[in-house]
């Protein structure tokens, strides 16, 4: 109950900074609403030249990209701090003050630059998931929409789980840049049809970094399509081990954390 | 003694060999970042070769076989390891923490020194990271040569230029820091619509028709589809109006040129603008 009030506390306080102006906020959600519908964007003109991909036509791949799209909104928002974790709190001696409060360390580093502009992505990507699912004639029934949420959760608390581990490594390696920026970019691959991938990517996709889960087996299973659908059940399975394993890494880490002594 | 003063080497060669060194600090950067390339260009070759595996092997799109596919997407990255840069947000954080004073106070141009810097880090980038990049890449993709030894020099100069015309547009979305204080969302809209419009993800000859009249008035495509075009030799590179074969590598140097002109012109213009309205607090 004490930590809830600390955590609204610094919540709080995290949004007034946020809004104390309030024309960049605007400005930031435009923008950043500007860059969603320009990655969404790429599909459509993909599939101008082409009519299909490995089978997958256009509103099927727009289905894969929006699903994928609002996970990563959703991630977007705390996803900052992970990556700059190495150089801001371990570098710069930020993680003396974290672990001065009494609250869980993780959750301060996630919510201390909460971003709210980057939820445009999710709010458009819901609106493509809907248009596809529309066009593709797939129900809008209570399960579809429980659905469409667990695996937006699923996804987007893969995301953050995935970078908290390498977030990690930073307790070990000190380097502003840290690990995260390959696995970062591994993250466009998860909004294609998998089928195009050689199988060494696919497997990589699926047990080792796995975004495979994010988007692409929870569409194969709305379409109903493919041999591979019903992987996606397994996608919450795959998002807890992924937890318990960034809880291992987590706790390893700050056990290990020594103060740069400044 | 300062070899660079003892040299006598002009003030913006300072600032050329200053980001040379600042950049050799960072390497660890350099081995993810050759990592995240392979991603990219891993990423783009199976979609493409997807695509191009259902049809007859001389069926093009666009003007684009299969094969010179995997070329434009392996070189178009290529070449973007190269001309990167984030000229917008180093700008942005001076202008956040005031030290942009510093550079006023300077007795030479801002631009100037932005240009000479980002020259520095394309030596080093070259160097240290797109020739490596160049060689795991060139072994792993079927990447075919340059379309002549002539081609390749054009290829390499309009790289340069497509340098140049990057750092300009972000010095301008940089010079956004001055109205407003965060800029990270007008980064990121930049940054994809710099992906899209440069055709770097997807030729330009494969927009369709509106999107590619458009692109002829807006500098984007001279930073990755008129230099990719280059290395292909392709006298279509959809945009007929720079001509037949011959006189292609010209025009597309001229066009690149006279972008480089115009957005340093608008940034000098803007830059005025901002520094007169600049306060610095504390100062």
């Amino acid at each position: 109950m004490r930590a809830l009030k600390i955590y609204a506390a610094l919540f709080a306080q995290m949004l007034k900074v946020r809004l104390a102006y309030r024309g960049d906020f605007l400005a930031d959600l435009f923008a950043t609403a500007l860059g969603g519908l320009s990655s969404l964007f790429f599909v459509l003109l993909f599939f101008v030249p082409v009519d299909s991909l490995a089978g997958w036509k256009r509103d099927e791949v727009l289905l894969i990209a929006g699903l994928s799209s609002m996970s990563y909104g959703l991630f977007a928002t705390v996803s900052w701090n992970l990556f700059e974790f190495g150089d801001r709190y371990i570098i710069e001696g930020r993680f003396d003050r974290v672990l001065l409060r009494p609250i869980s360390t993780f959750a301060q580093i996630l919510c201390d630059q909460f971003r709210i502009p980057v939820l445009a992505e999710t709010v458009i990507g819901a609106g493509v998931v809907a248009t596809a699912m529309h066009r593709l004639g797939i129900g809008f029934g209570a399960l579809e929409w429980l659905f469409v949420a667990v695996t937006v959760a699923c996804g987007a608390l893969l995301y953050v789980f995935v970078f908290t581990i390498l977030a990690s490594v930073s307790f070990h390696f000190e380097d502003r840049v840290g690990v995260a920026p390959p696995v970062f970019n591994v993250i466009p691959f998860g909004r294609w049809p998998q089928e195009i991938f050689p199988w060494p990517i696919r497997t990589l996709l699926r047990w080792v970094i796995p975004f495979g889960f994010v988007a692409y087996y929870p569409s194969t299973a709305l379409l109903g399509r493919g041999s591979l659908k019903g992987m996606a059940a397994l996608s919450p399975l795959v998002t807890l081990a992924f937890g318990v394993l960034a809880a291992l890494c987590w706790r390893l880490g700050v056990r290990k954390y020594e103060s740069t002594g400044s | 003694m300062n070899p660079v003063r003892a040299l006598h080497l002009p003030a913006y060669a300072g600032f050329f060999v200053g980001q040379f060194h600042k950049m050799l600090a960072y390497r660890t950067r350099y081995v993810t970042g050759i990592i995240s390339y392979l991603v990219y260009v891993t990423t783009y070759y199976f979609l493409w070769k997807a695509v191009f595996s259902r049809r007859a092997p001389d069926d093009a799109i666009a003007g684009f076989s299969g094969a010179q596919m995997a070329t434009y997407v392996a070189i178009g990255w290529i070449a973007r390891s190269f001309y990167f840069n984030n000229v917008d947000r180093e700008l942005a954080e001076q202008v956040q923490n005031g030290s942009i004073a510093v550079a006023l106070s300077r007795p030479v141009s801002l631009q100037g020194t932005i240009v000479a810097s980002t020259l520095g880090e394309g030596l080093f980038r070259f160097l240290f990271f797109t020739l490596p990049i160049s060689v795991v890449i060139f072994l792993l993709f079927p990447v075919a040569p340059p379309a002549s030894a002539l081609h390749a020099a054009a290829f390499l100069l309009s790289n340069v230029l497509a340098l140049a015309i990057l750092t300009q547009l972000n010095f301008l979305v940089g010079l956004c820091a001055f109205p407003l204080k965060n800029i990270d969302g007008v980064m990121r809209a930049k940054h994809y619509l710099i992906e899209l419009l440069s055709g770097l993800l997807i030729p330009v000859a494969m927009f369709p028709g509106w999107l590619q009249s458009l692109s002829a008035w807006l500098p984007f495509q001279a930073i990755s589809y008129l230099p990719s075009s280059l290395w292909l030799g392709h006298a279509r590179a959809g945009a007929e109006w720079l001509g037949g074969d011959a006189t292609l590598i010209g025009r597309v140097l001229l066009v690149q040129a006279a972008w480089v002109a115009a957005l340093a012109a608008l940034g000098a213009f803007c830059w005025g603008l901002a520094a007169r309205r600049l306060s610095v607090q504390g100062g």
